[in-house]
């Protein structure tokens, strides 16, 4: 199988589902020659045309509202903020607009909108340049939120979200952008709300997603050293969570680490540890511990930042505490 | 600016027209005894006095053509061609309502007569529209867009921004800003740098008219130009509709930042009494005919009361129905 | 490779700890050498080494304190190879010895007693596990980081059932002092089968002097082996509530029996021919032995569901005496018994005999023919008297309300206070002056009595009823059920049917120890 980056499999899930579907366009900033701050649209701009790439001013509020209405009249909008921290810009359209019409205004709405946004920190852009925000969009019903880990998911996900009649947040970790891996040339679109095992375990569940599943992975490497075999389950995506996949590996290894790069409190992980408390209390061999990032704004010295943010050896610390 | 000398319409049409300004006036007359008497909980912003506005601009409008619309919504949505009973409905919180209860007075959309929704963020709507304007125009299907919003949205990012894309994309819209005077409670003259928000068309590149927003077929005129004007490839026009809401704010506004004074002066350019004097000026019908109106549009506010009250409640499961598509919904 | 243990010094002793070793890794000892030295309750003792050999690992060194019969290190060649770690029990570091009361540091290490001292910390995995296994908390020393008992804490006591498979060494040992062992307490004991390998449910008593050495144990919830008990066998299967009396002596390849076994005192399984390969017992729910019964199992032995074996009947699977070169048939065949039979007392069963269900054998009688099922047999050689027909439906009906439900109300009157009988169609309920009533209803309807009290249903329900309302038991005469909660009043009646012959699942003997309800065991204060 061909192996791509990241980025690679995102763009050639835009550029099929523009040739697919007339009605798929992007917006963003500098999405067009200039290719999108990561690359990621590098290319397309020649390929379709400015009016399907829409380079915009810097307007993210209006460009996420204009996108509301492309999506309830007929079209399929994916737009790109170039930072996650900038939603909060946008955040009265996405939160108070795309998650609710539907609900409000009934079924004759469909509002067809893909947001995609890289999240992360790591390589020292300060703390407006470097969150995880998807916690916040657990708690605003009406939007779906996905968090491709891997290339292949990324084309999967992405795919399945454009096709997707409703509003969707497609959150790309960047220090993923690079990094390779296996994309099928026709694979199936991914199902949005499904987990996956990347590696199974007895001893422990590792929960993670995004860039994290990688870290998470690492962890399992040393933890397996010390004969402590830990599950890592990909998440894939946060809205809807794959909570059965969660509390069966639960069931099975009765202990259970949330891993994620946004902050610890309110975090994605206090809401799984919630659920596998009420759903699978009676499985756990040991408290559920949360590996997330320190309750701070991301520091930009590099001596700070991996300190603010978890690493695969914060991973292992946990799980050594549990096992004893 | 000035009032149009001839009423260009026919007599049929000019029944329609008062028949669509003593329709909005009744039934929001209505809502707020309604409220007043507990049958609709929450609150509502009465469109008293503002009737011209939405009945001329959408006198300008084609069916397929869309409007945006504001917290202050129901004429927005009554003179698109929404209908009296589910609106009342969805007021009552009923199932038989335009959201099946669960959206309220200021979350409404009829999609069917081009209505894409009020919207409770001042302000809110007007991205949104200038999303349905650029659809428009990349489906090229020729439709316009006028978007409603009120003087108090002139000063949030969204405007600025929308009618900046709205301008360099060249996109189908009509921005009409129902200058009002006030904004809740605060006046233009407090909120805004300059007197006539008309002028901030030119920051944006694109025209900017002022209309005696009092005059319903002024604004229809005025409305038309822009409507051509957009439908053409033409772009973009802001048009500022001075304006007065005879109540307050909201059913519990009691109006200390106003004084009665002003608020006589402006009732004697109601709308609805201008109207009927120009039709009766130039012939276009009988006091008896235009009585016969009023008394229709009375029933006719009876009849969406009477639907409503009889409608049934929303089932305990519609609340989690609807959220996303594919969803089973109940309304 | 040879296993070092702690040996049982006394017969109190629990634990020791290891003070000191006169061997390193590598060095080679003699038989009888003094090898390490331990210290107990009691006394400091040298304890010398039982082979000769290379002192190939220390698995407890100096300072650890170990329970009895733990594993402390390893006597063999220089080139064979050690076990795997995991098999072997690892003592638990020293706790400061402090002179205290020995009897109560010869308990079992209890699970660490969180800050209200009437809990036992357990992580919610190893409670639940506990109780689907039926493994009393306070029993398990906990492993887990603050001392909790954990999952595997639970597991490692209570291995998943159908498994039981005995740990070789621990048998051995048991066959070399068995006298040592016999005198440890039950609690003790059953703790020491478990972590070897036992699968022994929650509430089993295993009474002092008893002993049992079998390669597969698998006792179910609430089973007692009586006192001075000797069982060895290569597969002991025993189900819940299986009661052995005292002195049971249990000598065969394989005995397997079902729930609620009552077998009283001085019963013998095996005798002669125990070491055959055909020698196993395989009994049915509820059965009853009594006392001195004597069942041979040189060849199958097989008994349905409820069968009654009489005090002091016999059965044998094989000849005895007299020899084959004098003509003897010299028999051996197994005997086969289907459910509800009744072998009165004293009655002895040839070799080869199936006997039907529902027969019953009279009282002395020698049956050396099968005996046809649902018929009465009696005599010397035993020769059918009548075949036993089961009464329709209508005359169960009037037996229990004609006969039964007066008895009930003589006896309910007798233990104390009024019954007043109130008819109702086809119903007769026995209400008592305190609220509580029984009933007789030939048919359950399922929507009946939603009482305000206590009450006790007989009737003939069918297959579809499986809940009954709050507060009622419901005894269904058709199906042999017992359905709802159980008290004092539910197990007079439940007494009364039993001593006619009418008998309920979930089978007990013994109802004031507990009851069960599905799978759990609920046990009764």
């Amino acid at each position: 199988m061909r192996e791509l980056t990241y980025w690679q499999a995102l763009q050639e899930a835009l550029r099929e589902e523009m040739q697919r579907d007339p009605a798929v366009f992007l917006m963003g900033e500098d999405i067009g020659a200039y290719g999108g701050a990561f690359g990621v649209t590098r290319g397309l701009l020649a390929e379709f045309g400015a009016e399907r790439v829409r380079c915009t001013p810097i307007s993210e509020a209006s460009i996420v509202g204009a996108a509301i209405g492309a999506a309830l009249t007929g079209m399929r909008p994916v737009v790109e903020i170039m930072f996650m921290d900038f939603l909060t810009l946008a955040m009265d359209q996405l939160a108070n607009h795309a998650a609710k019409v539907r609900y409000m205004y009934g079924p004759q709405v469909r509002v067809p909108l893909v947001l995609r946004t890289p999240a992360g920190g790591g390589r020292c852009y300060g703390a407006t340049h470097s969150q995880s925000l998807e916690a916040w969009f657990l708690h605003v019903p009406g939007v779906k939120v996905i968090a491709p880990a891997t290339p292949a998911d990324a084309k999967a996900l992405l795919r399945a979200a454009i096709r997707d009649d409703n509003p969707v947040l497609c959150v790309e970790h960047k220090l993923l952008y690079a990094t390779t891996g296996p994309v099928p040339d026709d694979g199936e679109l991914g199902g949005i709300g499904r987990a996956v095992v990347r590696r199974p375990g007895r001893d422990v569940t590792l929960v993670a997603y995004s860039y994290y599943v990688g870290v998470a992975l690492e962890a399992a490497q040393q933890l397996a050293g010390d004969g402590i075999e830990a599950e890592v389950l990909d998440l894939r995506s946060l809205v809807p969570m794959d909570s059965d996949a969660i509390l069966a590996s639960v069931r099975k290894t009765g202990r259970l680490v949330c891993v994620e790069e946004g902050t610890r409190t309110g975090g994605v992980g206090a809401e799984i540890a919630a659920r596998v408390a009420e759903d699978a209390y009676e499985y756990l061999d040991a408290p559920i511990r949360r590996v997330a990032a320190a309750d701070v704004p991301i520091p930009f010295s590099p001596a700070l930042e991996p300190l603010a943010l978890p690493q695969s050896g914060d991973i292992v610390g946990a799980v050594r505490r549990m096992l004893k | 600016m000035g009032a149009a000398t001839t009423v260009p319409l026919s007599a049929v049409e000019a029944r329609r027209v008062l028949f669509q300004l003593t329709l909005i006036r009744a039934f929001e007359e209505r809502v707020l005894k309604l409220v007043s008497d507990g049958s609709i909980r929450g609150t509502t912003h009465p469109y008293v006095g503002q009737e011209a506005v939405a009945v001329g601009a959408c006198l300008a409008l084609r069916p397929d053509d869309w409007v945006i619309s504001t917290h202050r919504g129901h004429g927005h949505l009554l003179a698109k061609g929404g209908d009296a009973n589910r609106l009342m409905a969805e007021l009552f919180g009923k199932a038989t309502g335009y959201g099946g209860g669960k959206g309220g007075t200021q979350h409404m959309a009829d999609y069917a007569v081009g209505h894409l929704g009020s919207n409770g963020i001042t302000g809110g709507g007007i991205p949104i529209g200038t999303g349905a304007a650029l659809s428009a125009h990349m489906r090229r299907t020729g439709q316009v867009v006028a978007i409603f919003f009120g003087d108090g949205a002139v000063n949030q990012g969204t405007f600025h921004e929308s009618l900046n894309l709205a301008a360099l994309w060249r996109l189908p819209a009509v921005y009409v800003c129902e200058n009002n005077l006030y904004a809740m409670s605060t006046s233009v003259r407090e909120a805004c740098a300059i007197e006539h928000i008309a002028e901030r068309a030119a920051a944006y590149g694109m025209p900017g008219v002022q209309v005696d927003g009092m005059d319903v077929l002024a604004v229809a005129a005025t409305v038309r130009s822009a409507v051509e004007r957009a439908r053409a490839g033409r772009g973009p026009s802001l048009i500022e509709c001075k304006t007065y809401r005879f109540l307050g704010h909201s059913k519990s506004d009691q109006r200390v930042y106003r004084s009665r004074e002003e608020e006589a002066t402006w009732r004697e350019r109601d709308p609805i009494t201008r109207f009927r004097t120009r039709l009766l000026e130039h012939d276009l019908a009988s006091a008896a005919e235009l009585d016969a109106v009023a008394r229709d549009a009375i029933a006719a506010v009876d009849a969406a009361v009477e639907f409503a009250r009889t409608s049934p409640f929303p089932a305990p499961d519609a609340l989690t129905a609807g959220l996303f598509a594919d969803d089973a919904c109940a309304s | 490779m040879h296993p070092v243990v702690l040996p049982i010094l006394d017969a109190n002793m629990t634990h020791g700890v290891i003070r000191a070793w006169f061997k390193r890794e590598g060095d080679e000892v003699r038989c009888g050498e003094a090898l390490f030295e331990v210290e107990t309750d009691k006394v400091n003792a040298e304890v010398v080494a039982d082979v000769a050999g290379i002192v190939r690992q220390i698995v407890a060194p100096a300072g650890t304190r170990v329970p009895v019969l733990a594993v402390l290190a390893f006597v063999g060649a220089p080139d064979e190879a050690l076990p795997a770690a995991e098999r072997w029990h690892t003592p638990a570091p020293a706790e400061a010895v402090a002179p205290a009361d020995s009897l109560e540091r010869a308990r079992p290490a209890p699970g660490v007693l969180d800050a209200r001292q009437d809990r036992v910390a357990a992580s919610p995995a190893a409670r639940r596990l506990a109780r689907e296994r039926g493994v009393a908390l306070e029993n398990l020393r906990g492993t887990g980081p603050r001392g909790e008992i954990t999952r595997a804490d639970v597991e490692a006591a209570s291995p998943p059932a159908g498994n039981g498979q005995m740990d070789r060494a621990f048998l051995d040992l048991l066959r070399r002092d068995p006298a040592a062992f016999r005198a440890l307490a039950s609690e003790l004991k059953v703790h020491l089968y478990r972590q070897h390998g036992a699968c022994i449910a929650e509430g089993v008593r295993i009474e002092p002097g008893a002993l049992v050495i079998a390669a597969q144990i698998s006792i179910g919830a609430a089973s007692t082996i009586g006192a001075d008990s000797n069982i060895e066998c290569d597969t002991l299967r025993l189900g819940r509530l299986v009661a052995f009396g005292k002195r049971t002596r249990v000598r065969c390849r394989s005995v397997e029996i079902g729930d609620a076994l009552w077998s009283k005192d001085d019963v013998v399984i095996g005798g002669g021919g125990g070491e055959e390969a055909g020698a196993c017992l395989r009994a049915g729910d509820a059965c009853f032995f009594g006392e001195g019964a004597y069942l041979n199992t040189c060849q199958p032995l097989t008994l349905g569901d409820e069968v009654c074996i009489g005090s002091r009947a016999m059965l044998f699977t094989h000849s005895h005496w007299q020899s084959v070169l004098r003509g003897s048939p010299s028999l051996f065949a197994p005997i086969t018994v289907g459910d509800h039979v009744f072998i009165g007392n004293q009655a002895f069963v040839f070799p080869g005999v199936t006997i039907g269900a529902g027969a019953t054998v009279m009282v002395n009688s020698f049956v050396a023919l099968n005996v046809p099922a649902d018929t009465l047999v009696g005599g010397v050689p035993a020769q059918v008297v009548r075949h036993m027909a089961t009464p329709s439906r209508d005359e169960q009906v009037a037996i229990v309300r004609d006969r039964l439900v007066p008895e009930l109300a003589a006896l309910l009157a007798a233990h104390g206070g009024q019954v007043a009988q109130h008819v109702d169609g086809a119903a007769i309920t026995l209400n008592l002056n305190d609220g509580r009533g029984v009933r007789f209803t030939p048919a359950w309807n399922g929507t009946e009595p939603r009482p305000q009290q206590r009450l006790v249903v007989l009737a003939f329900a069918d297959a579809t009823t499986t809940t009954v309302p709050p507060r009622v038991t419901l005894f269904d005469l058709a199906g042999s059920r017992v359905l709802g909660m159980q008290d004092d009043l539910s197990d007079e009646v439940r007494e009364f049917c039993r001593r006619r012959g009418i008998r309920f699942r979930p089978f007990a003997w013994r109802y004031r120890v507990g009851h069960f309800e599905g799978e759990r065991f609920i046990g009764r204060a």
